[in-house]
This record gives C-alpha cells, structure tokens and sequence, in this order.
C-alpha cells in the first residue's frame, strides 16, 4: 500500500455548467433495492460487507455540489454516515477526491462522508429504506427559473412524497437558496405538504446545523462574496395527521 | 395491441374511433362511436393540440365497478364516459394523452398520463385534483379491493404503493424488476406484476416483500425470437436478453390462472399459480402460430386476432368454443380492430449514453502528464 499522502483536488479541472435535465435518460449504476447496495465501497472504515451491525446512511446531501457542507459535518457527526447526490459527472468525482484526499491526510477523519453519482429525483428509493434519512438538505438547488421547468425543480408537490418516505417521522429537511422566488415555491410547496410542518425561528437557533449551512457551501461563500441574500427554510417530517 | 376487458358477459373491445360492445351469451353486439371534442373556449395550448390532432386511436378503456360505465382515453387527449345504452355521461378534454384510466368505486375516475401524473376528476366536478407523480410514464394504475391503496408503476422499473386518495403518503415501493413494468393485477392482498424484464412478480404490497416470480423467457424454446429482438435493439445501443411481456390478464377460478403475451412472440402462455406458495406451472402455450392483438381471460379466454378465438374454463383447463355468432364477430369486427403501435415498446428501453467513461479518460491523461 502506498504511504504517499494524496493532496487536495484543485476545482479548476472539475468545473461544470450548473444544470443538468434530471428528466433525460443518464447512465447510471443504482441498486434495485436498498439492500443491494454495497455501501462498503463508500465507506471502507465503517461498513464491512456481511456484517449485521453496519450503520446506515443518516444525512443525505442533495446536490452537493462541491461538497463543503458535507465536510463540515463530517467532524461535526463523526458516528453518522453521510452521502452527498450530485448528478453532474465533474462534480461528484471532485467530491470523492477531496474526500479520497481528505482521508489520507487525516486517517481518523472523513471515514463517514461518501458522494455518488446519481439522479435523486429519480432513485432515492432505490438506496434508502422508507424512514433512513434523518437529515436532507437541498442546498441551492437549480431554480429552473422558466414556469415550464418548474417540474424540475428538486422540491415540488409529487417528490416531496418520496422524501417523505425515505425520511423517518422527525427528520429535519434544510432548504436554502439565494433566490427569492425559489424560496417562496419551497416554502409553499413543503408546508402545503401534509407530512411536513415548518420549524420556528426559535428552534433554529438551537441546531447547530443551521449556522453551517450559510457559509460552508461553496454556492454560499459565493453569494456572500457577492452580498447577495441567502433564504433559510426548515421542516420538520411529521406523521400523517389523516391517517 | 387491441384494448378488450371484459365485465360479467360484457365485453369492449376498441376498434378505431369506435368501442364495440358484445355479449357471447346473448350473442348481441353494438358499436359506440367516439364523439366529437367538446372544446372549452378559452384553448389552452394541450386544447389548441387536440383541434390539429387527427388521431383519435384509444389509449385505455375501462369498466365501472357497478358495471354500468365505460371510459375511454384517446391519442388526441379526449375522455369520454358512456353507459352501456350508449348515452354520454362526460365528454372532456385532458392537458395531456393518457396512458390508463380507471373507476374508483364512487365512479369518480383516476387519468395517469405520459408524463407520469395521476389526476383524479371527480364526476360532479370540473377540476381534477393531482394525487402523485412519476417521473416517467405510467404504464399501469390499480386499486386495491379496499380502495385504500393506489399502485402505480412506471418505465423506470418501479412499482410506487401510495395511500388513496392521500397519495402523498407512500406505503411502500416493490423494487426488483429490471426493467419497465408493463402491467399491475391485484389479487386479494397479493400484487400481480409483468415487465419488460419478462418476468412476472408476487408482492405483498404492503411491505414491497416480493412473494415469488415467474420467468416467462423459460417457456419459449425457439430462441429465435430473442435473438432477433436482442439484434434488432443492440442497433439502438440498448443491451436486451428478454423478451418483455406486454400484457397480463389474471383470473381466480379456484386456481389462479396467469395469461401473458409476449413481445414477437405468437400466441399467448398460460400459468397457474399456487397463491399460498407462490409456485407457479406452466400449463400450455395457446395458438403459438396465431398472431395475437388482444386478448382477455376469466372464466372464458377469448383471444383477438385476425379471427376470434373462444375457450372455455372446464375444471382445471381452457377448452376451444365456437359459435355462429363468434365467427359472424370476426367477420364483421376483426379488420377494423385497431391495433395499438406495439413497437411502441421498443422506446421504453433507455438509451445508452455515457458521459463518464470520456471524462475519465481525459482525467487519466492529465493526472499522468503531471
């Protein structure tokens, strides 16, 4: 085995237009069940396959992009084991070297992070159980601005369904965008969304999480450079109240 | 594929811009001629494609639970409900082409649609309500016997069980099959599917558990057939080793029977099913030289082709009928059948295309330049 430290991936050799058609036909390696999935590969340190007590996923970043949130939970959550989904080729194999690279330079840490690449709007099922998620966070997603896209936008009516099963009664979802309108379409679709209710202001103050989520994105250090605004949002997954 | 269900003695078959209706008991038969668009005023753009459209083909039909309604969806976006004396009851329009349609037991009507939406409209109402989505196209849409449970499956392998009407609560995914699934069956708390894989899968659909599986691919000996439709889909870039199923017909006559045509396959395969052990026989393969348009199957088995094709249930096996009236059917009735593009199932399949092998290649070379 090599003992040679890997460094850092540099971005410029990963940079990539920011949208890409969740609704097209990809190439995709995804499990036909969750329990199909070998986690091991992602997680070498803390899954072994055959083992009964493995850890499950916990947090999953949804488009991650870069990765920044991710790795700053990691040493928050050292026990939890986090995946960060990004669809764009580029991306996601900057994540997995900046977490490859991580690793080695820091042979305690980072044994929890992982990134693939997929389609979330289409899999989600495919890799998690109904109820593993206790955290999702969709970090400024693509605001497909054009009312005909709207569609594609990660968080509308029919796939906050989804979410809400991968997702277990009291999980958090973190929602934040610089873009107004964006903002407000969240907002309005997940509190409309019966299985999810809005955590308060003062609520927020406790989670540590919530503090993270402005500045250690790479989308987030880009719009505080620009001053640009930053809208939070925050639900809660709540049992059916028709049920 | 030619549409054919079947309620008590009545039977529909859709033929052209027309359903005919027809009954082997009484030897009777009518034909329902699709109306013409209504047209709101106020065209929205899906409306303005209707007036261009000429192509009126039916895309789904449907009995009522009570039996006494007929719906019909077609390739030009129009819906239209008629009771068994041929009346009216609603005529409209959909935003975009159905691919099933479906009776709940209060007769309101479930519409799934190529773009992976499923609409309820309720008959005293005007606008229809959106109780889930895929996204891809919905190729079949069930209720469980309680109405509790709507099942719903798409082109990209998977079988979605939601609550009804609250389908915003998902009860459980059955995830197994390796491609598009083409047919859902309910029976009793048992879930019956069909797929482009060519295999037939048992679900409990409460918890996604898959009960047992039949591999349909097993029964055809000549092996010509998946040579040539692997050939002619490897043109496509699409890797293929079965033969997909493109229809199901389930009936429970003290033994389950399972009926299964085959993608360029003549004739159809017969199973039955121990629904106790999930173990399933084959029985026989019928009219394997016969190409089949339709076909559907209870108590009798009447199979659509360029004639009619009758068998009865006679204790444990389907024995061939005939009747003045079933060969006077096929003469009037069998040329104008309309026969739905079955190569359209050819572009359920997804396209090969990988973006991340070039890339690789390209990191590969700048990592060694360094």
């Amino acid at each position: 085995m090599s003992s040679e430290v890997v460094s850092l991936p540099q971005k410029r050799y990963y940079r990539q237009r920011a949208h890409s058609n969740p609704i097209a036909d990809h190439c995709f390696d995804y499990p036909l069940t969750p329990s199909d999935m070998n986690w091991e590969k992602y997680y070498p340190e803390k899954v072994k396959l055959g083992s009964k007590n493995n850890p499950e996923v916990q947090f999953a970043d949804i488009g991650c992009g870069y990765g920044g949130l991710l790795i700053t939970l990691a040493t928050m959550f050292p026990e939890t084991l986090m995946i960060g989904m990004e669809i764009r080729v580029k991306v996601s194999d900057y994540v997995m070297d900046r977490i490859a690279a991580l690793r080695s330079q820091n042979p305690n840490d980072y044994q929890n992070v992982a990134c693939l690449r997929t389609n979330a709007m289409k899999y989600l099922p495919n890799y998690f159980k109904k109820g593993q998620l206790t955290k999702m966070f969709f970090l400024y997603p693509d605001p497909h601005f054009k009312k005909a896209k709207h569609k594609w936008r990660i968080i509308n009516q029919c796939l906050l369904a989804e979410y809400a099963y991968v997702m277990s009664v009291g999980g958090i979802i973190y929602t934040v965008t610089d873009v107004k309108d964006l903002h407000e379409w969240m907002v309005q679709h997940i509190t409309e969304h019966p299985l999810f209710k809005r955590v308060g202001e003062d609520e927020l103050v406790q989670d540590p999480v919530v503090s993270k989520l402005f500045s250690s994105s790479e989308e987030g250090q880009k719009v505080t450079r620009n001053n640009g605004d930053k809208f939070l949002a925050v639900f809660r997954r709540i049992s059916d109240p028709y049920e | 594929m030619v549409l054919l269900k079947k309620v008590n003695n009545d039977y529909v078959a859709a033929s052209k811009e027309s359903v005919v209706l027809f009954d082997l008991e009484t030897e009777t038969d009518s034909i329902f001629k699709i109306p013409e668009p209504i047209l709101p005023e106020n065209l929205t753009k899906g409306q303005m494609d209707v007036l261009k459209k000429e192509d009126r083909t039916i895309t789904s039909l449907t009995f009522s639970k009570c039996e006494e309604y007929i719906a019909v969806t077609t390739e030009n976006k129009q819906v239209v409900v008629f009771d068994k004396s041929l009346n009216v009851i609603k005529n409209f329009i959909v935003n975009r082409v159905a691919s099933k349609i479906l009776f709940t037991a209060a007769n309101d009507v479930l519409i799934a649609d190529k773009t992976g939406d499923v609409y309820l409209y309720k008959l005293k109402e005007d606008e229809p309500v959106l109780i889930l989505g895929h996204l891809s196209v919905i190729l079949d849409v069930v209720l469980s016997n309680c109405e509790k449970y709507i099942i719903t499956c798409d082109r990209d392998e998977k079988i979605r069980v939601s609550m009804f009407p609250n389908a915003y609560n998902i009860l459980s995914f059955c995830l197994g099959h390796k491609e598009f699934v083409t047919s859902l069956k309910i029976l009793g708390n048992t879930l019956i599917s069909a797929s482009g894989d060519g295999t037939v899968r048992f679900w409990n659909y409460l918890n996604g558990t898959q009960l047992g599986l039949i591999d349909s691919n097993c029964n055809i000996k000549d092996t010509t057939f998946i040579e040539a439709f692997s050939k002619e889909m490897d043109e496509e870039k699409v890797d293929v080793t079965s033969l997909p199923i493109t229809d199901m017909q389930v009936f429970n006559g003290g033994n389950v029977f399972i009926a299964l045509s085959l993608y360029s396959v003549n004739g159809i395969l017969l199973y039955t099913t121990n629904i106790k052990t999930f173990e399933s026989t084959f029985v026989s393969h019928i009219l394997p030289d016969v190409n089949v348009y339709g076909f559907c199957l209870d108590s009798k088995l009447l199979i659509l082709s360029k004639t009619l094709y009758c068998y009865v249930l006679n204790g444990d096996s389907y024995n061939k009928f005939s009747s003045d009236f079933v060969k006077g059917f096929a003469i009037k009735h069998c040329s104008n059948l309309c026969l739905n593009n079955c190569s359209s199932i050819t572009g359920l399949y997804k396209r090969k295309f990988d973006n991340v092998q070039e890339y690789l290649e390209r990191k590969k070379q700048r990592l060694g330049l360094k």
